[in-house]
């Protein structure tokens, strides 16, 4: 309890002495943690629609015409035969309508003199079709059908999208890793300038036989208490980013408590390896 | 106690600042190492509490062999060790009691005790009434004083004094070699260097003289 208040008293005394440069790092950390933050959001979100779009994703098979119920059933077969369909089921021209119906309201069937909604087969597939090449095979086996007019299946989106996130991954990891490194080299930087601003009362501790540990917490802790506030502040500003986002454009799911807490012992860790950095690199002990 | 035997320390071979010192120290001696300006009093002092190594010889103090002693335990070696300097080397940020408990805390006693220590060593040395005013509010003699009593208040097994009264006016030096006597009567061990051989004589202690790195005298 008492080294505990030791080192407060004398991060205290640190920061007093250069309060407008740890005020800055504390920006500039904070600044610095709110990328990698936010693209950390966006890829876990983006990561997020693939999976509930793998979920709904279907195969529409569109039809010439209405086929008989024993062709339906000879199709059915058909279809169900072809690797990676796991279900099959027909949709008359007048479900297809009932359904547009219920998703776009009345108003917009309203005016329509006929049906044009033709009647199709829709597929649900398994992992083996996220593959484009399969799923190509399989649109041309079934597009063979005579009855087909016309086969509809979005893995192009699905595979664009797993792209998208691939190269948002990548480019957080680049950011991440470079605002690492900077955020290290800041905090290096304000503990460096606090450790010569002590100069005088690390030699004086050393004299009086100070171990190396007894001198470098203080340090270490203001460079963790520096990293860990301003990711406490870059997560706060997500958050509230991400609630103004979610109400005004489009829905935005913020990680959970254990994904903040691992962020701000990522933004601990880096400000006390800055610090530690710092004084091994200035203090001789 | 202290035991330096055939200490040699130079800055590369064209430039030997101690050659062949030898001597010892008993518990409770209180020593005056004499010699003018660059005669190497400072530097043999550095050695005693291993702020530079020497280039050949054996120092011990008490249980350690400063010769052998690994970095890590440095520290300890200087618990055993109080070193007042000519600049005082207060904390300007500390208050002079600040500055005296922080030799208890280093080592871990507990709050009371070091209180405690703290009053008993600032009244011993006359600036109890000084305790809360810092550094740069003290004068040349105070300061001084607060820096001895940090250098005492452990109980250390030497107290090394390099140039002591070196920033001090002669009333000042007299009352500062004073406190060093009081404070040896009470059993510490004190090495003073000093330039000032006419004060040291008058003390009657021990006296060891250095010339251009060389011990010349030892005397009583």
């Amino acid at each position: 309890m008492r080294t505990l208040f030791r080192i407060m008293v004398e991060i205290g005394r640190s920061i007093r002495h250069e309060l407008l440069s740890t005020l800055g790092t504390l920006l500039t950390v904070f600044l610095a943690l709110t990328v990698p933050g936010a693209l950390w959001i966006i890829s876990d979100n983006l990561a997020r629609t693939e999976r509930e779009f793998k979920t709904g994703l279907t195969m529409d098979v569109f039809l010439t015409g209405e086929p008989s119920p024993e062709r339906i059933e000879e199709i059915k077969i058909y279809l169900g035969s072809q690797s990676g369909i796991t279900n099959v089921k027909y949709l008359s021209s007048e479900e297809a309508l009932y359904k547009m119906r219920e998703i776009f309201g009345l108003d917009m069937v309203k005016g329509l003199e006929e049906n044009p909604l033709p009647a199709s087969f829709v597929l649900e597939v398994d992992q083996s079709l996220y593959d484009p090449p399969a799923a190509d095979r399989v649109k041309a086996e079934i597009s063979k059908l005579p009855e087909v007019e016309d086969v509809v299946f979005a893995s192009e989106m699905l595979n664009r999208l797993k792209h998208i996130i691939r190269s948002i991954k990548i480019l957080w990891l680049a950011i991440g890793i470079l605002v690492a490194f900077s955020a290290v080299f800041i905090v290096a930087n304000t503990v460096r300038v606090a450790v010569a601003d002590r100069r005088k009362a690390v030699e004086i501790m050393q004299l009086v036989g100070a171990t190396r540990n007894y001198i470098l917490a203080p340090f270490v802790s203001l460079g963790g208490i520096l990293g860990l506030s301003g990711a406490g502040l870059a997560a706060l500003f997500l958050g509230f980013s991400s609630g103004f986002v979610s109400r005004h454009l489009v829905k935005v799911v913020f990680p959970d408590i254990y994904d903040v807490m691992a962020f701000l012992l990522i933004g601990l860790l880096l400000g006390m390896f800055g610090a530690l950095v710092a004084t091994g690199k200035h203090l001789k002990i | 106690m202290l035991e330096v035997e055939n200490i040699h320390k130079s800055y590369g071979i064209a430039h030997p600042v101690l050659s062949g010192i030898t001597f010892g120290m008993e518990k409770g001696e209180m020593v005056f190492l004499t010699g003018a300006s660059g005669a190497g009093k400072s530097t043999l002092i550095r050695l005693l509490y291993l702020e530079e190594k020497p280039t050949s010889g054996t120092i011990r103090l008490g249980p350690y062999d400063l010769n052998t002693l690994p970095r890590r335990r440095i520290p300890f070696l200087r618990r055993q060790v109080g070193v007042v300097f000519q600049d005082f080397r207060l904390i300007p940020d500390r208050t002079a009691a600040e500055n005296v408990a922080l030799a208890l805390e280093v080592v871990g006693r507990p709050g009371m005790e070091i209180r405690k220590k703290t009053e008993d060593i600032l009244r011993l040395v006359g600036i109890w009434n000084k305790k809360d005013l810092y550094p740069r509010q003290l004068s040349g003699g105070e300061a001084q004083r607060a820096a001895l009593a940090r250098a005492v208040v452990t109980e250390p097994l030497v107290i090394l004094a390099d140039e002591p009264t070196g920033n001090l006016d002669n009333a000042n030096s007299i009352e500062l070699f004073d406190l060093f006597k009081k404070i040896n009567i009470r059993g510490s061990s004190i090495l003073i260097a000093t330039h000032e051989v006419a004060m040291a004589e008058e003390y009657g202690r021990r006296i060891l003289h250095l010339e251009n790195g060389r011990l010349k005298e030892d005397r009583t």
